[in-house]
């Protein structure tokens, strides 16, 4: 393939929402997409970083955690529905718990706040068609992140508020991929499996403009966790990779929101999400049987507005939300003339298996053909098309004694979800 | 202790022997009707509202100019004393539930000094004496309880979404009495209507604009004020805010349940 084929199919892949993490096969479906879990948040479409008084914002934008004007407690339940993905991979539905926090003020400049969170939960099964080769792939991969953190704001003056949150971030990863024929033995069986806990923190600036207008900047660092691979050739019973480990990379955000108090009854958030997936080097990438990489830069720009209309009855209120979500497009910055090959933190992957002599049994001359067609690169599969907006929907129910019922749904996109969540306040 | 006895009529006036102080004044109050005790003089401290004196469906009608006691007994037997003080005059009374009769009201008033005899040696008896201007703080501010504040910012916020924000920016204790300041944000427009407490309805209020909030600020007697002490203020347009007077924090919960 053409360097310049090569540099164009990046692109395209490159323009498509953000994906797959390195270029082992099971990761082609998997992305990293902030799913709001909170109630009101999740209603708003995750434009969630200039909200006030809600005790989420310990895991959206610590330093706005000083705006409470009460403790407050609560709960989701998060129900994500069955879909498929651009390239044609199930996603199975999932539900279970959402997010939970407390929070709640100190004295007229501290508060703090406590929160866990599941933020990434899915299980993803390969789907894909016979090639031309006859080989298709089979496999699955199955990826859930808690994030347990704590989070403290301080009143710089009436107007500015900052805050700092610390996460454990804990990545329960298991996944598997085989090439096969129709009926022999796989080609190629890999494995990967994480289990392990990093920190990540959160960075937060909350400025109070006006009485109406709010201005909120949060900058956080990704984790990173260690996934163990191994890979394998069953057919030919030859050890591919004994063991070898990459490095699974949240994307580090920075993010911006805004939000207008138009009225007592009206409100409108909107955010602008700077999100960086990281640099991925031909040492950090380079996999026998996977899709060939090169050294780029992966960033992508993503949107969210929301609005917020507040009803006060006699003895409750009602409100309703809405949100849009625009994926990021992604794009591709080669960074071939800069990259310095660094040595990767990771350990260094087992070298591509250079073809060899072609030697004088027949018999073995085939196996030989076979491992070099096993481990050889594959071509990236076809950018997907760009993604509509995720349209996201709530209500909520606030009675006199400060009991708030949330119902919010993402709708849209690769598969919609539904969120049940509850807040007490004290 | 000498009780004045008062036959219930449908309005009576009752002269007060001197502060009263030793002697209580009884009112007999028909259970289920309404009997109305005026104060001569504006009433600056009532002791004696509580739990025992639930039964006798006691409220402050009024404290100024004159104050004003209703009484509506919802049980009988039933009795409870009051200590009624005003700028100069301090009266006990005990109110006593009776089965039957009708609503009265009862006037206090003071006896009228005796007129002194004239001796034919004497100098002419000098002018009486113009009466006392009422003191300052009859009103609702005098100097000495500015003297005397001690502010406690409390800053607690109450409302519902979609209702305008009400603020408890702060305590002002003096001796005998607390203001409570409040602000409702961007409610220039609204006026409060009522105001009232564990204690019954509250009279003594002040509430005017202050660019785009309305300020509003509620008298209350110091002693009534404890850590207990729910008020509620209700707007014109409905919307009714109730207010602790602690501010709301995660220490402060956590002492209420581990009290």
């Amino acid at each position: 393939m053409t360097r310049a084929l090569l540099a164009l199919s990046l692109v395209m892949w490159g323009a498509a929402p953000a994906r797959a993490q390195t270029a082992d096969v099971y990761y082609r479906s998997w992305r990293w997409m902030e799913e709001p879990a909170a109630g009101r948040a999740a209603g708003l479409a995750g434009a969630s970083t200039a909200l006030v008084d809600d005790a989420a914002a310990a895991e959206a934008n610590p330093a706005a955690l000083t705006t409470l004007t009460k403790n407050e407690l609560t709960g989701s339940l998060l129900h994500r529905g069955a879909g498929t993905s651009a390239l044609g991979d199930s996603l199975a539905a999932r539900t279970g718990f959402g997010f939970g926090a407390l929070a709640g003020r100190l004295n007229p400049r501290w508060a703090v706040g406590a929160f866990v969170s599941e933020p990434q939960a899915v299980r993803i099964d390969l789907a894909s068609p016979i090639g031309g080769d006859g080989l298709r792939d089979e496999g699955h991969l199955d990826g859930v992140v808690v994030q347990r953190g704590i989070a403290a704001a301080f009143r710089v003056n009436p107007k500015l508020h900052v805050g700092v949150r610390v996460s454990a971030n804990h990545l329960d990863l298991d996944g598997e991929y085989r090439r096969l024929a129709a009926a022999d033995a796989p080609r190629l069986l890999v494995q990967a499996r994480g289990d392990s806990t990093r920190v990540a923190t959160r960075v937060g600036v909350l400025l109070e403009m006006t009485r109406r207008l709010r201005l909120g900047l949060v900058r956080e660092s990704g984790a990173r966790w260690p996934v163990q691979r191994t890979a394998s050739s069953p057919l030919l019973q030859e050890t591919l990779d004994p063991g070898s480990e990459e490095e699974l990379r949240q994307p580090s955000v920075v993010s911006g929101g805004l939000l207008f108090r138009a009225s007592p009854k009206l409100l409108f958030s909107g955010q602008l999400d700077y999100v960086r997936h990281g640099v991925l080097r031909p040492a950090d990438v380079v996999r026998p049987g996977g899709y060939a990489p090169s050294s780029y830069e992966l960033f992508a720009w993503e949107a969210r507005l929301g609005m917020e209309v507040s009803l006060p009855l006699p003895s409750l209120s009602v409100q309703l939300r809405a949100g849009l979500h625009t994926l990021g497009r992604g794009a591709l910055r080669e960074l071939a003339a800069t990259f310095d090959g660094a040595t990767s933190p990771t350990a260094a992957p087992p070298p591509l298996l250079p073809p060899a002599p072609a030697p004088a049994d027949p018999e073995l001359a085939l196996r030989a053909e076979l491992l070099q067609q096993i481990t050889a690169l594959r071509e990236p599969p076809p950018p997907a098309s760009p993604e509509s907006p995720l349209l996201a929907l709530g209500a909520s129910i606030v009675t006199a004694k400060g009991v708030r019922f949330d119902l919010a749904a993402r709708l849209r996109g690769e598969r919609s979800a539904l969120l049940f969540a509850t807040a007490v306040r004290f | 202790m000498r009780v004045v006895a008062l036959v219930a009529v449908q309005s009576a006036t009752v002269i007060i022997p001197g502060d009263g102080r030793e002697d209580p004044v009884r009112v007999p109050c028909p259970v289920h009707r309404t009997t109305r005790l005026v104060f001569p003089e504006p009433l600056r401290l009532v002791k004696g509202l509580g739990r025992e004196t639930q039964p006798l469906g006691m409220s402050v009608e009024s404290l100024k100019p004159q104050g004003v006691i209703t009484v509506t007994p919802t049980a009988h037997p039933a009795r409870g004393i009051l200590e009624l003080r005003g700028p100069t005059l301090t009266v006990r009374v005990l109110f006593e539930s009776t089965a039957e009769g009708a609503a009265s009201e009862v006037r206090l008033a003071l006896a009228p000094p005796p007129t002194p005899q004239p001796s034919p040696s004497s100098p002419p008896p000098a002018p009486s004496p113009a009466p006392p201007a009422p003191s300052p703080s009859a009103g609702f501010f005098g100097p000495q309880d500015v003297l005397r504040l001690v502010t406690v910012p409390i800053d607690r916020r109450e409302g519902r979404p979609g209702q305008h924000q009400m603020v408890l920016v702060d305590a002002l204790h003096g001796d005998e009495w607390t203001w409570l300041r409040f602000r409702l944000e961007d409610g220039a427009d609204e006026r409060v209507q009522r105001v009232w407490w564990e204690q019954g309805e509250v009279t003594r209020y002040l509430q005017e604009p202050a660019g785009p909030d309305l300020g509003v600020v509620v008298q209350l007697p110091r002693e009534g004020v404890t850590r207990k002490t729910r008020l509620a203020l209700k707007l014109a347009s409905g919307a009714t805010y109730r207010f602790a007077l602690q501010p709301s924090t995660l220490p402060g919960f956590l002492r209420e349940i581990f009290k």
